[in-house]
């Protein structure tokens, strides 16, 4: 027995060796880069923070942000796959759910201030009748616009929606448009150009969140990955509070803005981790603050607004799942 | 060279084959060595660092081996270079994964160890490589299957072809050195190898065939499922443009479309002339088009109307009102032939792809007088294929390409969209980026190489599916990694344009790995079970085999009780019995001949006895001379050595009418003796028989015999054998033996004591002749003694008279006169030695032949020491010496006298002889004896009676 024991430790050995290494045989997770669509909204510049900033390093995962003139636009490429992710408007995101696979797991902002700007000659929010009103057909523009119409008796029928991204706003009046919506850094450039005020969003600040969205393939594939950009984006979150002078100058390299643009957006709420915890955790239905009272009431513009043919599933759309 | 060869004929075959084995798998180490030195110096990764220099740690390993083998270590020199092997080729295939490597490893790891192991180590050590060698190429290859690390790409195509054909020729060369050496291995290894041939090749062959069967099987079924993909994305594709025509086409036909188109220009705005702008119809258009735009928020760009001057006078965009569309063929082709049209992709200044669904806008008459275009975001095709392709299956991705092989959509790269694959030339990139077909960028960044698919989608028609690399290095991931793509393509009925739906081959073969993953685990399995059942199957076979060996070999070494166990029932166990019936057969032969040899011995051992018996009885008969004492001595002596309790000698009387008991060893014997037993010739028992036959009889039951005489002083005999003492034909008596057992003599006894009686005959005729002749002798010598006494007495009376010396001393003597002492004449007379004056004086006789002729005295001077029997033993000595000094020369004096008396009795006659006549004779006869005999009257007469007279 003792001859034949160096042979038996052997082919023990041999048999260890390979079930050790069958066992370790994982592949290496794959770095391929999250493309996050983002534009020019003071909600996505945290995006730019935390990707300047080396969160995203800091937290393992590769972020590429991809820049798009409106986030609209980034829609379809998110829905083609040319996108993992991106920051998008609440209605924005229903309207594209209708037909693309993806889901929100996160509330950047409370959608900051809305403005109507309108040729000099309309100083009131009742000289708009009957005028043509530039905005971003069936997204949360074409929510707000309607909901200030409501707050003087008017409907969409007592004035022409005309589809124009906030961009082309200023320069279309009175041309192409009477009034626009638009939001930073647009208000300022129309105002700039002579533009003036009819109405702002202060009122109803929560009404048109913008949703941190990725889709849901990339979910299923890449959950930490998920959960590691989030906790990133609630560190840039943090900072931009914390640091708001350095956030400014890194925004401003990131975008090409000038600081002084940048400065002159109106108020904005960024959402941290906990505050979505919050928003999450309301009732929906009860709680004006909850993001599934939001997002049922951005459902409903859309339903009543003849864009959606199929309901959305508020629940399994916003899944708060990656927050923890 | 010569040198070389007959050196190496000259070493033990053993040797011979262990330095020829070590040899030729160093040389092919050391040839591998030199093919993959190129590797070795220029390691590329860690796994390079591991595995190439196995080869030259090998080939050294291999030149120690040879060096031990050289030194007749070649047990040691074997294990060394099975390790080398074995280790070697291990860490080669586990680290490297090659296919090929491996494939040659589990041949080398196979064969080599075994071949090395057939030479040189014992069976038990051959089982335990074989074992190993299976275990080994068993862990290669679930390495191989499993490929728990990346494989190793650096080993160039040459050098794997290299490796394979090296290995198969060491392995054929092996083959053959084995099969030639085949008579030399025992049968154990034999069977071993046999069974293993017919278990494991047959398993690898099926394990070979059952994988490419399933992997063709599977790569058929995976490239129909490839087809289906890709027709059913190409319908979804069609369906999407079909479902938009239709939508177009019927939206045109609005009435609130058709009002507003129909009115009258009133106004121009860039290019075109514009209707009056706010109208009812202009808002009625308005709200048609918004409409529309809602059908897919998401994905409609714009929606316009044309007129029939080809201005666009309504649009959701604002921007483009007014603008001039003649020219284009979204305008130009629905409102020339009225049917709705599908555009190409085009691409924007800002990169992005739109298609233009358009169809012309009639009056209830059927009059075209405008064109509605839905304009589409292009990434809607990629939206397409994404949200389809997400349902195809793991890894199956798809890509939609235009009749210039435009990727408008690709859902593992979207980032390839909008390039082109392949162009035959950068005009044709140029002429579609003029077209607008593709993107404003360099060529450089508008095109893409994807192997196989030009080639592929020529033949679609015959052969939908083809293979290549359809996604660009880049952007693969780790799991599908660089293999190539499986692929089919379909195209698209509405335009031609094609899909194409791929997927990884290795993602393809995973069934396929999977299934070869369990065949092997099944055939590795199934090998183990093989070779146990081999070894088991060989030691089932080979146990009563070796039984029988050892059997064989027991009894070859003089164990003939060996037997062989009888186990099975086969032919086997049919040698077994029949060997066992063999060696019991010889058994009983030898036993037999044993016994016959040990009762031969016995006999001869008792013969010898008896013979030696007889030939001391026979020794002590002649030595004998008295016919009593050997009677006794022959009663006793043949009593005592043969073990007879009475033994008898009688001898015939002188009338030979009874045979006397003469001699007996026995108490009853004895008796008998005393009371002067004899037994009437002829009549009386078995001795009276015998004397008077002169045959011997033997009754070996006395009481079946009628002649056997009832002896009541040998009360206890039951067995008797008489023989007759017989010399020269004359009976002289009988030798009578007696015994209490039955039938106690054998033949031989009666040959030997047949002999012996005879000797006893003789030596009681020798003793008898011997008594005769002693008592002639005696007569002789007492008459001789007397002659010779005369004659002396005559001498001394009428030569010598009294004649004797005395010694003066100093040598001198001087003649005496007649001595008369008492003690002389006493000593004369009596022949005996006389001592007087207390032994002082000896007075010796002289004697010749018993007579004593005269005496000797000697007196010791006074003071001297008296005779004693040592100086009276040396004068009797002398005086014997004297006596036959005496006689010679008085026999001499005879002699001479005679002598005289011849010679002269010679001459007479031949003087007699010289003459011829008788007178002559007579007288030189007469004159020659009176000259010879004087003073002797001689007369010789020759008559009838007449006489001569001499004188």
């Amino acid at each position: 027995m003792s001859k034949q024991s160096p042979v038996i430790g052997f082919i023990f050995a041999l048999i260890v060796c390979l079930s050790v290494s069958c066992s370790g045989a994982t592949p290496p997770p794959t770095a391929a880069p999250l493309k996050i669509e983002w534009s020019l909204w003071q909600g996505d510049y945290t995006l730019l923070v935390a990707n300047q900033m080396g969160f995203f390093k800091a937290h393992g995962v590769n972020v590429e942000p991809v820049r798009y003139d409106s986030s609209t636009t980034g829609l379809p490429d998110l829905a083609g796959a040319k996108l993992d992710g991106g920051i998008f408007s609440m209605s924005d995101f229903l309207l594209a759910a209708n037909s693309a696979d993806i889901k929100a797991v996160m509330v950047s902002d409370n959608g900051g201030q809305y403005t109507v700007v309108a040729s000099p000659d309309i100083k009131t929010l009742n000289a708009l009748r009957g005028k043509r009103i530039g905005l971003n057909l069936h997204t949360s523009s074409e929510i707000f616009v309607t909901d200030m119409l409501k707050t003087r008796f008017m409907t969409v029928n007592d004035v022409t929606y005309v589809e124009m991204s906030p961009d082309q706003v200023s320069k279309n009046i009175p041309s192409q448009i009477d009034a626009g919506l638009v939001w930073e850094p647009y208000t300022t450039q129309a105002l700039k150009q002579g533009k003036v005020v009819v109405y702002q969003s202060d009122a109803i600040s929560n009404l048109l969140p913008n949703l941190i969205v990725f889709r849901t393939s990339v979910i299923n594939q890449r959950p930490q990955d998920i959960r590691a950009f989030l906790q990133a984006w609630d560190e840039a979150v943090q900072y931009r509070i914390s640091h708001p002078q350095e956030s400014l100058a890194i925004i401003a390299k990131a975008t090409g803005l000038s600081t002084s643009d940048l400065q002159a957006t109106g108020n904005i709420t960024l959402f941290t981790i906990s505050d979505n915890l919050s928003l999450f955790s309301n009732m929906a239905g009860s709680d004006p603050s909850s993001i599934y009272y939001i997002a049922g009431t951005n459902r409903d513009f859309l339903i009543t607004a003849g864009y959606l043919t199929n309901p959305p599933n508020l629940n399994t759309l916003l899944d708060p799942s990656y927050l923890k | 060279m010569q040198k070389l060869s007959n050196w190496f004929k000259q070493l033990p075959p053993i040797t011979r084959r262990v330095l020829l084995t070590l040899g030729i798998t160093t040389l092919a180490f050391i040839v591998f060595s030199l093919a993959t030195i190129g590797d070795l110096l220029a390691p590329k990764n860690i796994q390079e660092i591991i595995v190439n220099p196995v080869p030259i740690v090998m080939s050294i390993v291999g030149l120690v081996a040879i060096f031990l083998g050289l030194k007749g270590k070649t047990h040691i020199a074997s294990y060394l270079l099975i390790a080398a092997v074995y280790i070697g080729f291990l860490i080669i295939a586990i680290v490297s994964l090659q296919t090929t490597y491996s494939t040659v490893a589990e041949l080398i790891i196979v064969v080599v160890p075994i071949v090395i192991a057939i030479q040189s180590l014992s069976e038990r050590e051959f089982i335990w490589i074989v074992i190993l060698a299976i275990v080994g190429r068993s862990v290669i290859q679930l390495t191989s299957t499993f490929k728990p690390i990346s494989p190793l790409t650096g080993a160039s195509a040459q050098t794997a072809l290299f490796a394979q054909w090296a290995s198969i020729i060491v392995v054929i060369l092996f083959g053959v050195y084995v099969a030639l050496n085949l008579n030399t291995y025992s049968f154990r290894v034999k069977m071993i190898l046999i069974l293993g041939i017919l278990t494991i090749i047959p398993t690898a062959i099926i394990t070979s065939i059952t994988s490419d069967n399933l992997q063709s099987n599977l790569i058929g079924q995976a490239n129909q499922g490839l087809v289906s993909s890709s027709n059913q994305l190409a319908a979804s594709v069609d369906s999407f443009i079909q479902i938009n025509l239709d939508a177009v086409r019927t939206s045109a036909q609005s009435t609130a479309l058709v009002d507003y188109i129909s009115q009258p220009i009133v106004a121009t705005t860039g290019s075109g002339k514009l209707f009056p702008r706010g109208t009812d119809l202009e808002k009625a258009a308005a709200i048609d088009l918004y409409a529309l735009l809602k059908k897919d928020p998401l994905n409609i760009v714009s929606c316009k109307v044309f007129d029939s001057a080809g201005t666009i006078q309504l649009s959701t965009n604002q921007i483009e009102t007014g603008l001039y569309g003649l020219t284009y063929q979204y305008y130009l082709t629905p409102y020339q032939n009225g049917l709705p049209y599908v555009s190409p992709v085009t691409v924007s200044t800002d990169g992005n792809g739109i298609i233009h669904f358009s169809a012309p806008i009639r009056t209830p008459s059927g009059i075209t007088v405008g064109v509605l275009d839905i304009v589409y975001s292009a990434s809607v095709l990629q939206q397409i294929i994404v949200r389809n392709g997400n349902k195809l299956g793991p890894d199956v991705d798809a890509m939609l390409l235009d009749e210039n092989n435009i990727i408008l959509a690709h859902s593992a790269s979207p980032d390839l969209v909008y390039k082109i694959i392949d162009p035959p030339d950068t005009n044709t990139i140029t002429s579609l980026v003029d077209a607008i077909r593709l993107p404003t960028l360099p060529a450089a960044q508008l095109t893409v190489h994807m192997d196989g698919l030009t080639e592929g989608l020529k033949n679609i028609s015959g052969t939908p599916n083809f293979s290549g690399n359809f996604v660009p290095a880049q952007t693969q991931n780790a799991s599908t990694g660089s293999a190539p793509d499986q692929a089919a393509a379909s195209e698209l009925s509405s335009l031609k344009w094609y899909m194409v739906t791929f997927v990884p081959q290795n993602t393809l073969l995973a069934p396929v790995q999977q299934q070869t993953r369990n065949v092997v685990a099944i055939s590795i399995l199934i090998s183990l079970i093989c070779i146990a059942i081999a070894l088991g199957l060989t030691q089932v076979l080979i146990s009563p085999i070796l039984s029988l060996t050892r059997t064989s070999e027991q009894i070859t070494q003089g164990d003939i009780n060996a037997s062989a166990q009888v186990t099975t029932q086969d032919e086997i166990g049919e040698l077994a019995t029949t060997f066992n019936s063999m060696n019991e057969r010889v058994r009983d032969l030898v036993g037999s001949l044993e016994q016959r040899v040990a009762e031969r011995t016995q006999a001869l051992e008792r013969r010898a006895i008896q013979l030696q018996a007889a030939a001391d009885v026979g020794s002590t008969a002649a030595r004998l001379r008295d016919l009593d004492e050997l009677l006794r001595q022959a009663t006793r002596l043949i009593s005592q050595r043969f073990g007879f309790y009475h033994v008898g000698i009688f001898l015939l009387d002188e009338r030979a009418e009874y045979a006397v008991l003469r001699a007996t060893n026995s108490e009853g014997g004895q008796r008998m003796l005393a009371r002067g037993h004899k037994l009437k010739v002829g009549q009386v028992g078995i001795v009276g028989f015998v004397s008077g036959s002169g045959q011997p009889r033997i009754a070996l039951n006395v009481g079946e015999d009628s002649a056997f005489f009832n002896n009541p002083d040998l009360p206890a005999t039951q067995s008797e054998m008489a023989l007759p003492l017989i010399v020269g034909g004359k009976t002289l008596g009988v030798l009578d033996i007696q015994s209490t057992q039955e039938a106690a003599f054998t033949q031989e006894d009666i040959t030997t004591v047949k002999v012996l009686a005879d000797q006893i005959a003789i030596a009681i005729e020798n003793a008898r002749l011997f008594s005769e002749n002693r008592i002639a002798l005696d007569t002789a010598q007492r008459a001789y003694g007397n002659i010779s006494a005369e004659a002396w007495q005559r001498l001394l009376r009428e030569k010598l008279g009294s004649v004797g010396f005395v010694s003066l001393g100093e040598g001198q003597a001087a003649p005496v006169s007649e001595n008369a002492s008492p003690g002389f004449q006493k000593a004369i007379q009596t022949g005996r030695n006389v001592l007087e004056n207390e032994d002082m004086v000896l007075h010796m006789p002289v004697k010749i032949r018993g007579q004593s002729i005269g005496a000797i005295r000697m007196e010791k001077p006074a003071g001297s020491l008296r005779w004693t029997p040592e100086t009276i033993a040396m004068a009797e000595a002398l005086s014997i010496q004297l006596g036959a000094a005496l006689e010679s020369a008085r026999l001499y004096q005879d002699i001479s006298l005679r002598a005289n008396t011849e010679l002269a009795i010679s001459e007479i006659s031949t003087k007699i002889g010289s003459s011829v006549n008788l007178r002559n004779i007579l007288r030189t006869t007469v004159q020659e004896l009176g000259r010879v005999l004087p003073e002797t009257e001689i007369i010789i007469q020759l008559q009838g009676d007449q006489s001569i007279e001499s004188h």
